[in-house]
Formats: C-alpha cells, sequence, structure tokens
C-alpha cells in the first residue's frame, strides 16, 4: 500500500504555501528521492498557480492526493474551477525567441516533458489532472 | 515558507555577482527581479548569477532570467549563470534555457566570459 497524503485547502496562495510545507514533511516522510521530490514540488507550483490565476470560480477548493510506493510517485490534483485542460494548453511557439514565449506555456511544457504520466478529464463539474513519474535512478 | 537569500557584490571591470540561496519560485521571483533591476539602474549590465545555493526554481524564478536576459545584452552586458544544481540544471535543460544562456562551473569562468 503507497504512504499517501490527501489534503483539501481554498484555491489561493497562502493555502497553498501552507500545503507545500506539508509535502516537504511527506517527502522525507516517505523517503521520496530528492528528483522525484523536486518534480513533484515543480508540477504543483505550476499547476496550482494556474488553478489559482485562472480558476475564476468562487469558493473553488483544491484537493490534491500525492503518493510514492518506491517505484513511482503520482499526483492526483482536483478542483471545481472554470474548465482547463493543462495536457493540451497550446505549447509554446518555438520560433519565437525564448524571452517571448509566455512563461506559463514554458511551465506546463515543462511538466508535459518531466512526467511519464499527464492526463487530465472533467468530471461532475471538476477537472481532474492525474500524474506519475517512475524512479528510473534506482 | 520556503525563502529566497539575495547577496550582491559589486567586481571589478563592472560586473555584479549575485548570489542565490533557497527557492526561487512563484513567491519569491519578484525579490530577484527588483534586485536585477536595482542593478540595471546602478548602471551594471554585466551580471554573474551563483546558482550553487538554489535548492529549487521553478519557471517562474526561471522568468526573472528570461526577462532580463535581453536587457542585459542590449546594455552590452550579459547574464551569466554559474554552478547550478543537476536539479536546477535539468529545469534549465527542459526549459530551454541551457542553449541561451552562458552557463559556468565557477565565478571565475564567469568573469572570464566578459572579457
Amino acid at each position: 500500500m503507497p504512504v499517501s497524503i490527501n489534503e483539501t485547502f481554498n484555491a489561493d496562495y497562502d493555502s497553498f504555501t501552507a500545503f507545500t510545507s506539508k509535502v516537504a514533511v511527506y517527502h522525507e516522510e516517505a523517503q521520496v528521492p530528492s528528483h522525484l521530490a523536486y518534480a513533484a514540488d515543480l508540477a504543483l507550483e505550476e499547476l496550482v498557480t494556474n488553478i489559482v490565476k485562472y480558476g475564476n470560480t468562487e469558493g473553488n477548493v483544491i484537493t490534491i492526493s500525492l503518493s510514492y510506493d518506491g517505484e513511482m510517485l503520482e499526483i492526483k490534483i482536483v478542483d471545481s474551477g472554470s474548465e482547463f485542460d493543462p495536457t493540451t494548453a497550446q505549447a509554446p511557439d518555438l520560433n519565437l525567441p525564448l524571452e517571448e514565449r509566455p512563461i506559463g506555456q514554458i511551465g506546463l511544457s515543462m511538466v508535459r516533458n518531466m512526467f511519464d504520466r499527464f492526463e487530465y478529464h472533467r468530471a461532475d463539474g471538476k477537472n481532474i489532472i492525474e500524474l506519475g513519474i517512475v524512479n528510473k535512478k534506482k | 515558507m520556503p525563502e529566497l537569500s539575495i547577496d550582491i557584490n559589486e567586481m571589478d571591470g563592472g560586473q555584479s555577482l549575485v548570489k542565490l540561496g533557497g527557492f526561487l519560485d512563484a513567491h519569491t521571483f519578484e525579490q530577484l527581479d527588483e534586485s536585477i533591476q536595482d542593478i540595471f539602474d546602478s548602471g551594471v549590465s554585466k551580471i554573474i548569477v551563483d546558482l550553487a545555493g538554489v535548492e529549487y526554481i521553478s519557471s517562474a524564478g526561471a522568468g526573472v532570467f528570461i526577462g532580463s536576459l535581453a536587457l542585459a545584452q542590449e546594455k552590452g552586458g550579459n547574464i551569466v549563470l554559474v554552478n547550478p544544481t543537476e536539479n536546477v540544471k535539468e529545469v534549465f535543460d527542459l526549459l530551454g534555457l541551457s542553449q541561451i544562456f552562458t552557463i559556468t562551473a565557477s565565478v571565475a569562468e564567469a568573469q572570464e566570459s566578459f572579457v
């Protein structure tokens, strides 16, 4: 049974910051390898920042579960904000100079490249994002 | 809350050394943005950023370097990144920064790149 964390918080930066402190403790307790912990922190920041900025729904809450079983780290992010599929968000225009590419697009593109699984679906009026990354450095 | 430390020193040859430590993310990137703006305002455009102490960087943090690079080069300078950790270097690779920034293993090497 994978060790896991599961938390629900309001879709604002302060609540997310409080949540990230718990994730840091979880990384230690679950002995998540540092490169996977780094990837998880990055994905959470890129995706939750998007939800907080563009979720546009009053009272939006975010539920995040994170688990690591020694082989794979998995993240599930559920929110009730506006419909948005980050997996199909427009990829950065590679013909543009890097400094002219929107940072948000670059961040999502980085998550896409980093994770082995990055999936989205919408159900019951909620955005559901699922990510997985295999521990390849064992 | 994870924090960012910024230590700025003027160096010979009109260069500034910005030594960073901690977390460069959506919560802290504005501090660095302001510090780099202050350096530009003081007339310096050759900026060396020592990243050895940076534990974490996200796209928001990297965006500060991306946003400042063109301005530095317009003023005849550059932004040279020094000694990123393995995790930070991976982010640079994924963001394409490794292709557009000069990245060196030491501050001395970064100083030489301006000559």
